[in-house]
């Protein structure tokens, strides 16, 4: 049967949005910014029959729950780069939506959460969500379920959503431990690269990190330790040690990667420190 | 009147605001896919997924059951319908039989190569019709390499030829191999070019409408030679010229790509006709991408004497042009032998270039031409010679220059270079780069962040004149007033958005003393336009802008035929100025050029009786110093014009990451006579971006298959804003002594250089660790393995 047309729907509660999900599985897309999604249909690499626009859902929304951050599915970067609370509580976000490129256009569009879903292995969610221990909160039709963010992760665009559900925020834990300084950096070969590495660092109490590297591997791997242990060296090691099997496509190999990825790692660890002062 | 006043009131070398500025800038331009057409229907174009295969079967009934499916046909159907699409060079240059069809018959060449298209309601079924079309292949290896190719018992790609070899040109000056024995130093090296492509922002678009009665077809696309495509078209449908009209609206960006030979031209004007429906071929991004150009390996010696003269100069080179298209793109290849030894004074050399044929998309027209890759591989033999001597090599550029003196001067290839004044550039660069102060700062520079420094020459011959290709070396233009006193000016040149028109009207303007503003230029029309070649060779100006001159003369002749008249004077006594013509002789009142046009017009047995109408000249403008007939030694030169320019670059290598970053740029250009240096400025700065995004980042990658794999903009990486640093480019003036108004061609100088300067920039950075083999692009995968091998 051959239908050229996929039905787009805007569903008005998430009960209906999880009800099309239900009844369509992996035959409907969730349309957040779709900065993503539409380009690969236009493309035909993806054909839906429906697909869902969740502007209605009323997931625009951040907001502090007790010791989290709540980030709904319909934020965008640009409403991250203009959140007080993002930038007081979880300025590792901050300082990664300020970073991402393709203009105002796609700032305003794109969200965090579509790129979550996506698990783009090179895009930038992915890495930051992981350093913070964020969990990602998923809506299907046996109910709501969090994950955290590294157990979500599984692969190159693959992750822990089953085919009917789909994702309604994230949170992210406050620390006690403050003060926090976070950097996120990406390694691009040019401004039109896609990241070739990403590194996220989250310092807290002055002596504690994580660190967490993205786009080297398939999906984020990452350390935790005390700064002052030994250095960046020692996150280093410790995440290069993971790196087993590294991403590759047509932008940088794997040897590349791992070439690079010491680099970036040490730096980004060495940004976060220089907010000590 | 003085000199300074003249100069002053000439519209010559002014920064003319683009006629049209405003309605781009407003999104007020109809591109080729904008246009609406009633009842428009869509072609989607099956293209192999194979590199090499013949074709056993195609079934179309599945497809051509689908409803919306109008039509549906494979190259077999096709082939018994249309004759051969002629090709832009002459079949006799050919080593044996080529059958350039619009879809593939009975063999696929290269992957992406159309084998069926279908004809749809909408684009969106013709899309997905495509998949229920059932291609039986007999998969072949493919030959992915022109060195794979050159090598014995590789098979041989096309029927009834002896080998791969598309054409080979060699030749020789002097005694290069005793000269390479007498020298105190040589050097050998080679670079490998990747493929890379233009990719303008407007991929291409035809719309092909059949009017059954008149029996006339129109096609309206991206068209950058309107009159060879409507030749082309009509050979292969076997029409007459006069029944088809090729319309070619504003264009986003052509860069060469949309010259003439795309099998899709022909395949929607066929499909219109078959189906009586208009119809549209809109390429995709990853269609676009199939565009392959630049993939060459060079290896070189270079021999000087112990004072750093350059005494002797080899290079053989292969170029891997894929598959034949009937473009000619593979040309360039020719273009970099014959621009080989450059600005350079050497009196031995041996070039030898082959062109090889694979099975990869053919070659298709790329801003450079193949000027890029010459310039590219002789910038670096001179950088690694003052390596291995020791010397600067800004220094030992300057020993080796040909002298203004000497020019015009033939150089080995047989081009006559008509002028140029490369000393005074090099020393302008030097002081505008500050080339001193980067020598400085990079002395300085940390261990883990190295400063490069690149300096290249590069000369770009410019107004290719082929013998025996369409288009061939004139331009034509038509200047008309109208009785109004309006100034119609129609070419045959077209402007792929570079601003041709502005130069065209303002070299009217200057000859008729009205405001270029005032002129409405009309381009891209068959029906409308005179004959010639288009946009190609940077000739737009150099040909169009001759023509015009020529045609505003004769014009102007007539005119002040009539103003003499009307101001009680002779004819050489008037002058036009600000649209109105006055007696040079004194004050008086002037005439506004409305109330003579209106004259001439209505007058003509009074006033006007010296005047033959119509108030119009069509002029064509052929250049001097092109000569197809060989002189003693065989040699023959299809360029007339030879712009130059001298380059620096300053990169950052950082170590770390082998991540280059472009820290400062600055040029030189000479192209004579200038009518408009804002839009030049502006076309050697967006050839400069080209160059460096082909240095660095630019490459067609494909798997093992032969299957490309960057066709998209993501994964093909063309330089952004932030890539690319403040050019702070200057100009000299030497007039070519070949062209009534001293212009050279301009539009495509600044690859070539930029290619040239990147490459040892990143070469100077990598100092000691820099290969003999130059790898280009250099993207930070390539650099992370020399720095690891260290």
């Amino acid at each position: 049967m051959l239908d050229p047309h996929f039905q787009y729907v805007e569903p008005q509660s998430l009960e209906e949005a999880v009800d099309l999900l239900g009844r369509f599985g992996g035959e409907a897309v969730v349309l957040g910014g779709g900065t993503m999604m539409v380009p690969e249909m236009t493309s035909d690499a993806r054909r839906p029959r429906v697909a869902i626009g969740i502007r209605r859902l009323d997931l625009s929304t951040i907001s502090q729950e007790n010791d989290e951050v709540i980030i709904g599915a319909g934020v965008s970067y640009t409403a991250l780069i203009a959140s007080e609370l993002i930038a007081r509580q979880v300025p590792l976000l901050h300082d990664m939506a300020r970073q991402i490129t393709g203009g105002v256009q796609i700032r305003n569009q794109g969200t965090l959460i579509g790129s979550a879903a996506f698990a783009n292995p090179t895009s930038d969610a992915p890495t930051c969500l992981v350093a913070l221990g964020a969990r990602i909160r998923l809506a299907g039709p046996q109910g709501q379920r969090s994950v955290p963010a590294a157990e979500f992760f599984l692969g190159a665009f693959e992750t822990a959503r089953r085919p009917d559900e789909m994702l309604t925020a994230v949170s992210v834990p406050i620390t006690k431990d403050q003060p926090v300084w976070a950097a996120y950096r990406k390694l691009k070969h040019a401004e039109g690269s896609w990241p070739i590495v990403t590194a996220a660092c989250l310092i807290t109490g002055r002596r504690h990190a994580r660190v967490a590297m993205g786009a080297a591997t398939r999906r984020p791997i990452v350390a935790s330790g005390e700064v002052d242990g030994g250095g960046p060296e020692t996150f280093v090691r410790l995440l290069t040690e993971q790196m087993q099997e590294c991403w590759e496509d047509p932008l940088a190999d794997g040897a590349y990667r791992r070439f690079a990825a010491p680099t970036l790692v040490a730096r980004t660890i060495a940004a976060a420190m220089e907010l000590r002062r | 009147m003085s000199n300074a006043k003249q100069r002053q009131e000439s519209w010559i070398g002014r920064s003319v605001a683009r006629l049209d500025a405003e309605k781009f800038v407003t999104g007020n331009i109809e591109y080729a896919a904008d246009s609406a057409v009633e009842d428009l229907h869509h072609i989607a174009v099956l293209r192999s997924p194979h590199a090499r295969a013949l074709i056993r079967k195609i079934d179309l009934d599945a497809c051509r059951a689908i409803p919306g499916v109008i039509a549906a046909v494979s190259g077999r159907d096709v082939a018994a319908i249309t004759n051969q699409t002629p090709s832009r060079m002459p079949r006799d240059r050919f080593p044996g039989p080529i059958d350039i069809r619009c879809l593939a018959v009975d063999r696929v060449q290269f992957e992406g190569q159309g084998v069926a298209a279908v004809v749809a309601r909408t684009s969106e079924i013709a899309r997905r019709a495509l998949d229920k079309i059932v291609v039986d292949y007999e998969v072949q290896t493919p030959v992915l390499s022109g060195e794979e190719a050159l090598e014995p018992g590789a098979p041989i790609l096309l029927p009834d030829w002896q080998s791969n070899v598309l054409m080979r040109d060699h030749f020789k000056q002097g005694d290069p191999d005793s000269a390479f024995k007498a020298c105190a130093y040589v050097v050998s090296g080679e670079v490998v070019a990747a493929a890379s492509t233009s990719a303008p922002i407007e991929t291409r678009c035809y719309t092909a409408i059949w009017d059954r009665r008149a029996s006339r077809l129109t096609i309206n696309g991206t068209f950058q030679m309107p009159h060879p495509s409507r030749w082309s078209i009509a050979e292969a449908l076997g029409l007459r010229e006069s029944q088809v009209r090729v319309v070619a609206p504003h264009a986003g960006g052509a860069f060469g790509l949309k010259m003439v030979g795309h099998p899709e031209e022909v395949l929607t004007a066929l499909l219109a006709k078959l189906t009586g429906k208009p119809v549209r071929f809109a390429e995709s991004r990853a269609e676009c991408f199939m565009a392959r150009s630049r993939e060459q390996v060079h290896r070189f010696e270079i021999g000087a004497d112990a004072d750093g003269r350059v005494i002797v100069y080899r290079n053989r080179f292969v170029a891997d042009v894929g598959a034949i298209g009937a473009g000619g793109g593979w040309a360039m290849g020719l273009v970099t032998a014959a621009v080989s030894t450059t600005v350079y004074d050497i009196p031995h050399c041996e070039i030898e270039g082959t062109l090889a044929i694979t099975n990869k998309a053919p070659w298709q027209g790329i801003r450079g031409y193949g000027k890029e890759t010459g310039n590219l591989v002789i910038e670096r033999a001179i950088d690694m010679l003052a390596k291995k001597m020791g010397r600067d090599p800004a220094e030992l550029r300057r020993i080796n220059l040909v002298s203004k003196d000497q020019l015009p001067r033939r150089i080995p290839s047989g081009m006559l270079v008509d002028s140029g004044d490369y000393h005074a550039a090099l020393d302008r660069l030097l002081e505008l780069f500050d080339y001193d102060g980067w020598r400085r700062r990079q002395a300085k520079s940390d261990s883990e962040c190295r400063i490069g420094i690149g300096i290249a020459f590069e000369l770009t011959p410019e107004g290719g004149s082929f013998a025996g290709s369409l288009p061939n070396g004139f331009e034509t233009t038509t200047v008309r007033v109208e009785p109004s006193g309006e100034v119609i000016v129609t070419t045959s040149v077209t402007s792929p958005g570079g601003g041709i028109e502005t130069g065209i009207a303002q070299v009217v303007a200057d000859i008729l003393g009205i405001a270029p503003s005032s002129i409405v230029v009309r381009q891209g029309d068959t029906d409308a336009c005179p004959f010639g070649g288009g946009n190609a060779s940077s000739r737009g100006m150099m040909f169009g802008g001759g023509a015009a001159a020529l045609a505003a003369r004769d014009v102007r002749t007539k005119l002040d035929l009539c103003a003499a008249v009307l101001l009680q004077t002779v004819p050489e006594n008037i002058v036009w100025r600000d649209g109105c013509a006055e007696r040079r002789d004194g004050p008086g009142a002037g005439i506004a050029l409305r109330e003579v046009a209106s004259a001439i017009y209505t007058q003509g047995f009074t006033v006007a009786s010296g005047v033959e109408m119509p108030l119009e000249a069509t002029r064509s403008f052929r250049p001097k110093n092109v000569r197809h007939t060989p002189d003693q030694f065989g040699r023959t030169t299809s360029y007339p014009s030879f712009p130059y320019a001298v380059h620096g670059a300053a990169i950052e290598l950082d170590t770390g990451t082998a991540q280059v970053r472009v820290l400062d740029y600055a040029a030189i250009h000479d192209c004579g006579v200038v009518v408009n240096p804002a839009l030049v400025e502006g076309q050697f700065k967006g050839a400069i971006a080209m160059g460096i995004g082909a240095a660095l980042w630019e490459e067609l990658v494909y798997d093992d298959d032969g299957r490309l794999v960057t066709d998209c903009i993501k994964r093909y990486l063309l330089p952004r804003s932030r890539d690319i640093p403040a050019l702070r480019t200057g100009s000299l003036c030497t007039p070519s002594p070949f062209h009534p108004m001293g212009m050279k061609g301009a539009g495509e100088t600044g690859v070539g250089g930029a290619y040239a300067a990147i490459s040892n920039a990143v070469a100077d950075a990598l100092r000691d660790l820099a290969p003999s083999r130059t790898m280009i692009p250099a993207s930070p995968p390539r650099l992370a393995r020399i720095l690891c091998d260290a």
